[in-house]
């Protein structure tokens, strides 16, 4: 078997875990398996020269001015459903649905003021002047009531009635309107309304959400600014306090308290800060582990680094096992554990010889040399 | 202990940014669009080449890659190996194109001759060129059968021949689940190849 790495344990529990493609091809099933994946492999699929080729690509001023991905798809959104509602309300094509407008019987008049609507338009409509919106849903009852209204009418109800609260924002509630028991919707009403005018999640909100966002974390990465940071955060949380970043503001603020040396605001956004400790959140535990440390609560901090540590022992080594080792050793050491703080200073040392505290590891061993 | 260990963690320590330029993997490479290209565009088109399979441009993945990597390069907020970062644009990247593959062969764009033209991304010999490219096909009809979690895992153990700490610190799973996952992609894996061989005239 070619090995992983030497003196590593690829194991899961008791069974050792081997490669496929290490097996040779007579070697049973495996051994095939291996065949067909090692005729897979690509190790080099550029050559120099299409690196060289990419390289002058990127390289090459951009043709024109980027335009982020969101506004294309929020374009295309937007002329799709724009393009959509007004060829349906040019051909008239929901009136034809059967089911839809079921007692409206007219032959489709057509709307000259539809494409400018975002709404499909209704033949009853059309008279209206748009200066009177509010007026429109008193017309309701009656005509709903009523089956042998007028098919204006009842057009304009199932049009016009339920979605204008929230579609333009002008007409209040109809003051006149019907009690629901006496004036059952009825669903192709609201199955007519429903898809178009529901209010979906604004995607321009979202899209300031990040752009906010986006301007904090590049104040703070970029610019070396975290009290910029900080007032855009503030705002970020102002506008949206229940947004979808709202956790991305959260940590973001804590590196730029950090940065301001207000550790204990810091500590206190990661106070609730819980399990499962994985990605992310591992570096955000070791960070609360170093500033319990900091200011003397040693017991809290010590069950943070240990969560680490042996979390560590099974995953992976990165340079957030290695804070939480050194860290674990100077709590221990803080609290007269000397063989434990000995303990991962050696292991510490065995496991990053030049790691970035090793001549404090070192110190400290010497120290502790009787 | 006589002497004291040093007092509390230092400030640098503090940042939540783990971008680590002392670190063996970082050593040298500084955060610039050259910088991560050269040091890394073998490894991400190595990387595109075996998650994307055959119908994926390595050529075209790798500068999408990069320009994505120039774009969010201001943003790159180090908690994360430039490595992991790369990785992750790079998956992206590649189910994005294996995304906008399947729906060109939905709608019956691709012909087969295009399919067959897109088999051979390094272009080898003509001789060599069938055999890779019926093996090539075999693989990734089998490896595409299955979920992509699976998927990645597999092609990470196998074609790339990484540690399964690797894998994890790669993808940001726990080691445990890497073998859970390289179990059950295995499993899929003889499944899928019995199938195909039942399948065979």
């Amino acid at each position: 078997m070619k090995s992983v790495r030497p003196g590593e344990n690829e194991t899961t529990g008791n069974e050792i875990v081997d490669r496929w493609v290490d097996r040779p091809p007579g070697d049973g099933e495996e051994g095939e398996f291996g065949a067909l994946l090692r005729g897979a492999m690509r190790p080099e699929p550029l050559g120099p020269g299409q690196l060289a080729a990419v390289a002058a690509r990127l390289t090459s001023p951009p043709a024109r001015q980027w335009v982020p991905r969101w506004a294309w798809q929020m374009a295309i959104v937007l002329v799709v459903l724009i393009g959509g509602g007004a060829v349906a309300a040019k051909m008239d094509l929901l009136h034809r649905l059967p089911g839809v407008l079921a007692p409206h019987k007219e032959p489709a008049v057509p709307d000259r003021a539809a494409p400018a609507r975002h709404r499909r338009p209704a033949a009853g409509e059309k008279d209206s002047p748009p200066a009177e919106p509010a007026a429109a849903p008193t017309t309701v009852e009656p005509v709903i009531e009523s089956p042998e209204a007028p098919a204006k009418h009842e057009t304009k109800v199932a049009i016009v009635g339920q979605p204008r609260h929230t579609d333009r924002g002008v007409s209040p509630p109809p003051q006149t309107a019907p009690a629901p028991s006496t004036v059952p919707p009825p669903a192709n009403v609201v199955e007519d309304s429903a898809p178009r005018e529901a209010p979906a999640p604004n995607p321009s909100e979202l899209a300031q959400e990040s752009g906010l966002m986006a301007a904090a974390i590049h104040k703070l990465r970029t610019e070396g600014d975290p009290k910029g940071a900080l007032a855009l955060l503030d705002e970020h949380r102002a506008r949206f306090a229940t947004g979808a970043l709202a956790v991305e503001e959260k940590l973001t603020r804590v590196d730029a308290l950090l940065q301001l040396g207000r550790r204990a605001e810091a500590l206190a956004l990661l106070e609730p800060l819980r399990s499962p400790w994985t990605g992310r959140r591992r570096d955000l535990l070791v960070t609360r582990a170093e500033l319990r440390s900091e200011v003397g609560r040693c017991a809290e901090a010590l069950v943070d680094f240990g969560t680490l540590v042996s979390d560590g022992a099974h995953g992976s080594r990165d340079a957030t096992y290695e804070r939480a080792l050194y860290g674990r050793a100077s709590c221990r050491a803080r609290r007269g554990e000397r063989a434990g703080a000995r303990a991962d200073l050696e292991r510490y040392l065995a496991t990053y010889p030049n790691g970035r505290f090793a001549a404090d590891a070192r110190a400290a061993l010497r120290g502790d040399t009787p | 202990m006589k002497g004291p260990l040093p007092a509390g963690p230092r400030d640098e320590r503090m940042s939540v940014a783990h971008y680590d330029p002392e670190s063996p993997a970082d050593a040298g490479v500084p955060l610039t669009l050259e910088g991560l290209y050269r040091a890394h565009a073998p490894l991400v088109a190595r990387w595109a080449a075996h998650l994307g399979g055959p119908t994926v441009d390595v050529e075209d993945a790798v500068h999408e890659i990069f320009i994505i990597v120039r774009r969010r390069l201001p943003e790159f907020r180090g908690e994360a190996k430039p490595t992991t970062w790369l990785y992750r644009i790079t998956e992206r990247v590649v189910r994005d194109c294996r995304r906008k593959e399947r729906f060109r062969r939905w709608i019956r764009v691709t012909k087969r001759d295009q399919l067959n033209d897109m088999l051979v991304g390094s272009r080898p010999g003509p001789s060599e060129d069938i055999e890779r490219r019926q093996q090539l096909t075999r693989v990734y009809a089998v490896l595409d059968a299955m979920p992509d979690k699976y998927r990645q895992v597999l092609i990470l153990f196998e074609l790339e021949e990484m540690s399964g700490e690797d894998i994890a610190a790669l993808t940001g799973i726990k080691l445990a689940t890497v073998w859970v996952r390289l179990h059950r992609a295995r499993q899929h894996f003889r499944v899928a190849v019995k199938s195909l061989r039942e399948d065979a005239p």
